[in-house]
């Protein structure tokens, strides 16, 4: 290559290396919500947490964003942020019909643990549903508000076999297992389950209840003789629920915001910054997905993964 | 692309009258880039943000050539210029390759104070004169016509900007009487 060529090349990599060197050195680049937190002026007093979607332990997804859903593996993080940087209170936004067990559990772990510091005062509203794991997402919080509309509740453990040894049988197609015991294969769709096996699944299932309702009862202060006749796995609406005792008062984000101030005792009007969402692949890929089908297939799914069979949500 | 860019900025004479348009084509992604990445800098935004701006400084530039060089094309023709549409186009950008430096030049400008107006002043100057001597170059005009054709672009995109902003105001105002 010629000298020429060679300084030029240069030239255009070292103007490259200042831009982004000027780029990267710039104060915070998160998604804000109001003026000062978009040009980086110190923290926001309140961050907002979008609990959207199924909830699951969702990896992320490398450069075309997370899962749809509500990865928890991705709150946690934010919630963890929002804590590294001070602020004094989160808000949780929550539209989920549930999710897996464990991964609401995760979720609400991190949000007892920030709540137990006595730092930080933790909120949830509720919009259209927020019902079993995003009612166990809830719990966590100091103050729930969900809209007389909401559709919440569900409070209980599903888990549901198929068995589709008929169907094998019309398509003519044989399954054969070998396994190393006599359990390993105890969610097989291939045979019909056998007494043992329910017996093991159903103590599987009356011991994640059993967690959901004492975490419930840790997070609300609620007694259990009074959560258990209301955790049937029945959904209530938001008015309901309120008198139930599972829900404190209602009304819109907005107003679960003014409480939050509140009870953070920010005077005036808070700054919020969203912690959640706000990227630019998280923004536009569902809308890529939408036009082109399977185009992120294995990338993002909203579907709820397979091998876990047990789950707060139906 | 690295020829036009070497020849531009330290030996102006061996430049080619006009780099062909793909070359143009990088060079004004290289430099929307840059810029978009100097923008997203300030506005402290992240990728996502760096990617819109990056497709918004790159149509706003890109809108500018066009409308610089076919202007330019216009005016030259009418002042006896002997070229045509695609030299002009890949002349122009070509002199705009100075503006490369507004890079480290923005990087450098905490340390140095008020040289860094004053040097991206010298740097648009230099990308204007390269703008000027470029038309003269495509078009085989003297180098007095050539400012004659940049100022004349020059208001024919003031007005044509005016216009734009004019032109809802005065629709406005007769829809209203």
């Amino acid at each position: 290559m010629r000298t020429d060529r060679i300084l030029a090349a240069l030239l255009v990599a070292g103007s490259l290396a200042a831009a982004s060197a000027a780029w990267l050195a710039s104060p915070s680049r998160k998604a804000s919500l109001d003026l000062a937190g978009a040009l980086g002026e110190g923290t926001a007093d309140v961050a907002l947490i979008d609990v959207y979607g199924t909830i699951m332990d969702a990896a992320d997804g490398g450069f075309f964003g997370g899962s749809e859903g509500a990865s928890a593996n991705r709150l946690i993080a934010a919630i963890r942020e929002a804590e590294t940087d001070g602020v004094k209170a989160i808000l949780l936004r929550i539209n989920s019909p549930g999710g897996t067990a464990a991964a609401s559990q995760a979720v609400y772990q991190e949000l007892m643990r920030v709540r137990g510091n006595g730092k930080i005062k933790v909120v949830a509203t509720m919009g259209d549903v927020a019902a079993s794991g995003g009612y166990y997402i809830a719990a966590a919080a100091d103050h729930i508000t969900a809209l007389p509309a909401t559709t919440t509740g569900s409070i209980g453990v599903i888990m549901r076999l198929q068995n589709v040894e008929g169907l094998m049988d019309k398509l003519g197609i044989n399954s054969t297992t070998v396994q190393s015991g006599p359990h390993k294969d105890i969610l097989s769709p291939f045979r019909p389950s056998t007494a043992s096996e329910r017996e093991i699944l159903q103590a599987q299932v009356n011991e994640t209840y059993s967690q959901f309702l004492n975490d419930i009862v840790a997070g609300r202060k609620l007694p259990m003789e009074k959560l258990r006749p209301l955790a049937d796995g029945r959904i209530y609406t938001g008015s309901q629920a309120q008198q139930a005792g599972l829900v404190d008062s209602l009304g819109n984000w907005r107003v679960a915001l003014n409480k939050t101030a509140d009870l953070a005792g920010i005077k005036g009007e808070p700054t919020v910054e969203k912690y959640t969402g706000g990227d630019f692949w998280s923004g536009i890929m569902p809308k890529v997905e939408a036009k082109l089908p399977g185009f992120l297939q294995g990338a993002q799914s909203s579907e709820m993964p397979v091998k876990v069979p047990l789950a707060l949500m139906e | 692309m690295l020829d036009s860019l070497y020849t531009t900025l330290f030996r102006p004479s061996e430049a080619p009258v006009a780099p062909p348009l793909r070359v143009a084509w990088g060079i004004w992604f290289t430099l929307s880039l840059l810029e978009a990445m100097r923008l997203a800098g300030v506005l402290s935004l992240g990728p996502g943000g760096l990617l819109g701006l990056l497709v918004l400084v790159f149509g706003l530039n890109v809108l500018g050539w066009f409308w610089l060089s076919a202007s330019s094309n216009l005016l030259a023709q009418l002042l006896g210029g002997q070229g045509s549409g695609e030299p002009t186009l890949g002349a122009i950008a070509q002199a705009f390759w100075p503006l490369i430096l507004l890079a480290p030049l923005g990087a450098a400008a905490p340390w140095l104070g008020l040289l860094s107006p004053l040097l991206t002043f010298g740097i648009f100057l230099w990308a204007y004169y390269g703008v000027i001597r470029a038309i003269s170059r495509a078009h085989a005009l003297s180098m007095g016509r050539s400012v004659l054709v940049l100022v004349g672009s020059g208001a024919a995109i003031g007005l044509g900007l005016l216009a734009l902003l004019l032109t809802p105001v005065l629709a406005l105002i007769s829809a209203l009487a």
